[in-house]
């Protein structure tokens, strides 16, 4: 097929090439042969004519004219001379060889002659006879045409047929060669080809070639790079290398996708394991209508590690956590088993989240060879009060989301788990009012990537969540998913993406009281502003003014007494201060981690005493005791609380 | 002297001078005419013509004890193989002289030979031939012609028919020597005498046969409303017009030269009459260089018929044509036997030991000689023709009788 077709174009050529050649030389040999042919055969004739004309001058003379028949008679032995005629001076033709007579244009040509000016040199005319055929007539005069006139007929039917037998023997040898160079090209294409035929029906086998298998028999093309110093053996040897790279290839290929099928079959597990860790179910708990919680964990390809959990610690108390093991795969996968599973049965053991993580992270520090560690946030909710008590351990803090902000919750500072035995984890708290949300989320969320390598970062999480607020925990936990899809659109999932939303309901026909939990940092500005959040609570809660007056001079001395003997350190503290209604009173606790001190105790100021010299505090003491209905110090966990109840006398 | 002595003197003679050459060495005549091709009954019957005379005259002891022997060549009535013949007869066979030749282009291309060898003495004696060139410069000198030309053939025809009312003359002839030498004749007797011109001719190629057709020629002479022809051609040719024109319908006299051979025409004719009932001999004419072989009152022709009868002489042995039927007598044949009493009254007057470079001299010299016919021979130095005379004869049925009255063509 390969020769054929090759050939096929390549005989086309030839052919082409060869009718171009043969015709443009025939034409030109013809030619050629015509001029030539037709000069010699006048320069011929006119040399009989003029030879005639010479030697018939006596004869004519002495009027014998078969002595002139007998010269002329021997001027038509020689070859291509047609006819020859002598006229005497009346133009009457006295010999001649015509048979049976002498045409009559022969006759009238001689007429048209005679008045020719010979000058010494012979006439040359186109003479066609009907019956004879085609002549040059070569005319000559004899003695200046005073004697006479010889015509010489030279047959051009002979130049014509010398013409077709040269071209006749140009076009023999013109075949000739074309055979020759047919044969020639085929011999060529031949050689060509094969290698190419070779090649051609190589790579057809190569579809049906097992490249897994190493190389059987040395390759059936292998011969050509050294026998085709040409193209075809340039791409014979790029067949070659191509197939010898194609076997390379799918062998790594192979041994790549066994890895990858291995690795895959892990990830299977890991996912297993981690999906067989998390609650699935919702609604969780469908008896319980103080809150609606809904959470998710999509795993990466490759498991993070991420995990969350909620359970009752007991009738009252929710206890909710997200955590995330660092690493991935199997090790992540069975760190967070190892973890979540400790988390249930610490939690079982102390109730507060700070607790729990200490008691967690001494926990997974024993026998952590590897030293992985787990970020987890914990929380506690009492759904009676909507009070929330936290703790956070390296974990991205989670929003707080009400009707009017939305915003991450204050730190409590603890690091992440499993790395160092000895850390103390702090809680906070935070009253959830009916439809405040809490959004748990690990960094899978917002750390998520689109192609261009952009996370979809906390501020559009935070928006997303503004926008969100009034929806349930499912749909904001499904809008956060399918946010974060669109963010990162066909960009491969890198991390487990996994969140938790409560969001705290008020039940119907119970009146719970509103508190405030304010944390003020240990400086004396901060005073003036609790002071105004202790006027915005009174006001909303329309308390008596006076009442509110004397809770915020209360404040001013304990908290200026705490702020200013109760740290023995320069560093920055926290105190929490929570305002709430309770059963006709107006309940302010005060909360610091001072050095343990109950102003309870302090003596009845002695007022006569110059002011210097009195203990501190004793005269701001003496004055809370006055303005306030109860006090209650209690020294708990390492902090000092102070409860501070007002009987509320109406506004 | 013994005979002992003389003896071996006679030996030694006898050795150095063989008997044969010493007494009788032959006289070499070369002869190069028609034995084959279409005119082959003219070289043969001139041939035998001769030979029944030589025959005779051998046998009568020679000439001076020397005997004439013809070398004859055949020529096949073409140039080229007539000049080789004579260059061979010259060269080779060391010939007394040329004798007999046959045709007007044969002839005329060896008369340049004949100049050319003239150191050599190389003369042409009674060419069958009556062309001008062999009786005008520059090769007149080297030719003895017997015969009357074409041209008192032609002009004889001429007068004849012009006085009997026959004045549109075509011409038919051979597109050679001859045949022009014919048509000169005829155009300038029609105009020297009459101021005439032939009303048409018409040509034919050298070696045609009678078997082919010559209907064009016909056709032009038709046209030309010709009221006779005059043919200067070959008999088979010759013939074979006169058996076209007359199919053509062309009933019209026709006149031939000498050349044709009277005898030889009429029997191609005659058999085609035979053949196809038509009568093709009627109102010919054919000239004759010399008089009738039956007119029994000429010494010559009683001899002629004689000699010929006792001799009965063949071709050239090697010469002879296997179709060929020698002619018992013939005009042709005649001119053969007057041409070689010619030669052997030549040889005779030369006296014993002939040398070629007197023949000149002892031809022109003659005066007035008698070869038995009704016609003296006169040679001379500026006249190289030995006879002038013109016969007529006509067919009568199938036989060549002598023509004297020309008024049954009269118009």
């Amino acid at each position: 097929m390969t020769r054929a077709s090759l050939f096929t174009k390549t005989l086309v050529l030839i052919v082409v090439l060869f009718g171009i050649i043969a015709t443009a030389t025939s034409i030109l040999s013809g030619w050629n042969h015509y001029r030539n042919l037709t000069r010699e055969y006048q320069s011929k004739g006119e040399a009989i004519a003029k030879s005639i004309a010479d030697s018939s001058v006596e004869m004519l003379l002495n009027a014998d004219v078969s002595t002139i028949q007998s010269v002329v008679d021997q001027f038509t032995e020689i070859e291509g001379v047609s006819y020859v005629i002598v006229f005497d001076g009346q133009g009457e033709a006295i010999s001649h060889t015509f048979v049976p007579t002498v045409p009559g244009n022969v006759l009238e040509l001689q007429r048209q002659t005679r008045s020719h000016n010979f000058n010494g040199g012979a006439l040359t005319n186109n003479l066609r006879v009907e019956g004879m055929g085609d002549f040059l007539d070569i005319s000559f005069p004899i003695l200046a045409g005073v004697a006479g006139y010889v015509h010489v007929g030279m047959d051009r039917s002979l130049i014509r047929s010398r013409i077709w037998s040269a071209v006749a023997t140009h076009q023999w040898l013109m075949l000739a060669i074309f055979l020759l160079s047919v044969l020639a090209a085929y011999v060529m294409v031949s050689r060509i080809s094969r290698p190419l035929k070779q090649l051609a029906a190589h790579a057809g086998k190569l579809a049906t070639q097992d490249f897994s298998e190493p190389e059987t028999r040395p390759s059936d093309i292998g011969h050509l790079p050294a026998i085709s110093h040409d193209e075809v053996g340039e791409l014979a040897k790029s067949f070659i290398n191509m197939e010898h790279s194609l076997r390379q290839s799918v062998r790594e290929l192979k041994e790549t996708t066994a890895a990858k099928e291995r690795i895959e079959s892990e990830l299977k597990i890991a996912r297993d394991i981690q999906m067989s860790m998390v609650p699935k179910t919702f609604p969780p708990f469908p008896n319980r209508s103080e809150f609606d919680l809904y959470a998710t964990l999509v795993p990466a390809r490759e498991v993070g590690g991420d995990f969350y959990d909620f359970f009752f610690i007991d009738d009252n108390h929710l206890c909710f956590v997200i955590g995330d093991v660092s690493g991935k795969g199997i090790p992540a996968a069975l760190f967070m088993a190892v973890t979540r599973t400790l988390f249930r049965t610490t939690a079982s053991k102390v109730s507060r989240p700070d607790e729990i993580l200490s008691l967690l992270n001494r926990q997974l520090c024993r026998d952590n060879d590897l030293c992985m560690f787990v970020t987890v946030f914990c929380a506690v909710l009492d759904i009676r009060t909507g009070e929330v008590e936290y703790s956070n351990g390296g974990h991205n803090l989670p929003y707080f989301v009400s009707h009017d902000e939305t915003k991450p919750l204050k730190n409590t500072g603890g690091m992440a788990l499993g790395c160092m035995e000895d850390v103390t984890y702090r809680s906070e708290k935070i009253v959830l009012r009916a439809g405040d949300v809490l959004f748990l989320y690990t960094d899978g969320v917002t750390e998520a990537m689109d192609e261009r390598g952009n996370q979809f970062s906390e501020p559009r999480l935070a928006e997303f969540l503004r926008q969100a607020n009034g929806s349930s925990a499912t749909e904001i936990i499904r809008g956060a998913v399918d946010q974060v899809r669109r963010h990162s659109a066909s960009a491969p999932q890198s991390d487990d993406i996994t969140a938790l939303t409560l969001k705290y309901l008020l039940t119907a026909g119970e009146t719970t009281s509103e508190t405030i939990v304010v944390e003020l940092k240990n400086n004396l500005p901060e005073i003036a502003r609790l002071a105004g959040i202790a006027d915005d609570f009174g006001q909303r809660h329309q308390l008596n003014a006076g009442t509110s007056h004397n809770v915020k001079i209360a404040l001013d001395e304990i908290l200026t007494n705490i702020i200013s003997y109760a740290y023995d350190d320069a560093r920055e503290h926290i105190i929490v201060i929570r305002f709430s209604l309770d059963q006709g009173k107006w309940t302010v606790e005060v909360e610091d981690d001072g050095r343990p001190f109950n102003p309870l105790n302090a003596p009845e100021p002695d007022t006569k005493q110059l002011l210097e010299e009195r203990p501190i505090g004793g005269l701001g003491i003496h004055l809370v005791r006055k303005l306030i209905d109860e006090l209650e110090y209690r020294r708990q966990n390492d902090k000092n609380r102070l409860v501070m109840r007002i009987n509320l006398k109406g506004p | 002297m013994s005979d002992d002595r003389i003896r071996p003197i006679i030996f030694l003679i006898l050795l150095l001078f063989p008997p044969e050459r010493l007494l009788a060495e032959n006289i070499v005549i070369g002869m190069s005419a028609a034995f084959t091709g279409t005119s082959k009954s003219l070289g043969t019957e001139l041939y035998r013509g001769s030979m029944a005379y030589l025959e005779h005259v051998n046998r009568t002891g020679g000439i001076y004890g020397q005997k004439i022997v013809i070398k004859a060549y055949d020529d096949g009535y073409n140039p080229i193989p007539a000049i080789g013949n004579t260059i061979k007869l010259i060269e080779q066979d060391n010939a007394f002289l040329l004798f007999n030749y046959v045709g007007t282009p044969t002839v005329t291309r060896i008369l340049p030979l004949l100049k050319s060898y003239k150191e050599k003495f190389v003369y042409l004696v009674s060419p069958f031939t009556g062309a001008e060139p062999l009786r005008q410069p520059p090769y007149g000198e080297y030719v003895f012609n017997l015969r009357a030309s074409y041209r008192d053939e032609t002009e004889g025809l001429v007068d004849n028919f012009v006085s009997a009312g026959r004045s549109r003359i075509a011409v038919f002839y051979q597109a050679d020597a001859y045949g022009r030498s014919g048509w000169d004749g005829v155009k300038k007797a029609l105009a020297k005498n009459f101021g005439l011109k032939m009303v048409g001719e018409a040509t034919y190629r050298r070696g045609a046969e009678y078997s082919q057709s010559f209907k064009e020629q016909v056709d032009i002479i038709k046209n030309a409303s010709a009221d006779v022809v005059i043919s200067i051609g070959a008999y088979a040719v010759c013939a074979a017009f006169i058996r076209d024109a007359r199919i053509a319908g062309l009933n019209i006299p026709f006149a031939n030269l000498s050349f044709v051979g009277s005898e030889s025409m009429a029997e191609l004719l005659l058999q085609s009459s035979r053949a196809t009932g038509k009568d093709y001999t009627k109102d010919l004419v054919n000239s004759q260089v010399v008089p009738s072989h039956q007119d029994t009152a000429l010494p010559a022709a009683q001899e002629y018929r004689q000699l010929m009868n006792k001799y009965q002489p063949l071709p050239p042995r090697d010469l002879t044509d296997v179709g060929y039927a020698p002619l018992p007598h013939s005009y042709v044949g005649f001119e053969g036997y007057l041409n070689a009493k010619l030669l052997v009254e030549v040889l005779k007057r030369m006296g014993p030991g002939p040398t070629k470079s007197r023949i000149k001299g002892i031809v022109e010299s003659i005066k007035s000689a008698d070869l038995g016919i009704d016609a003296p021979v006169t040679f001379g130095p500026h006249k190289h023709q030995g006879l002038d005379k013109v016969y007529y004869t006509t067919m009568r049925g199938d036989r060549i009788v002598p023509l004297s009255d020309w008024r049954g063509w009269e118009k």
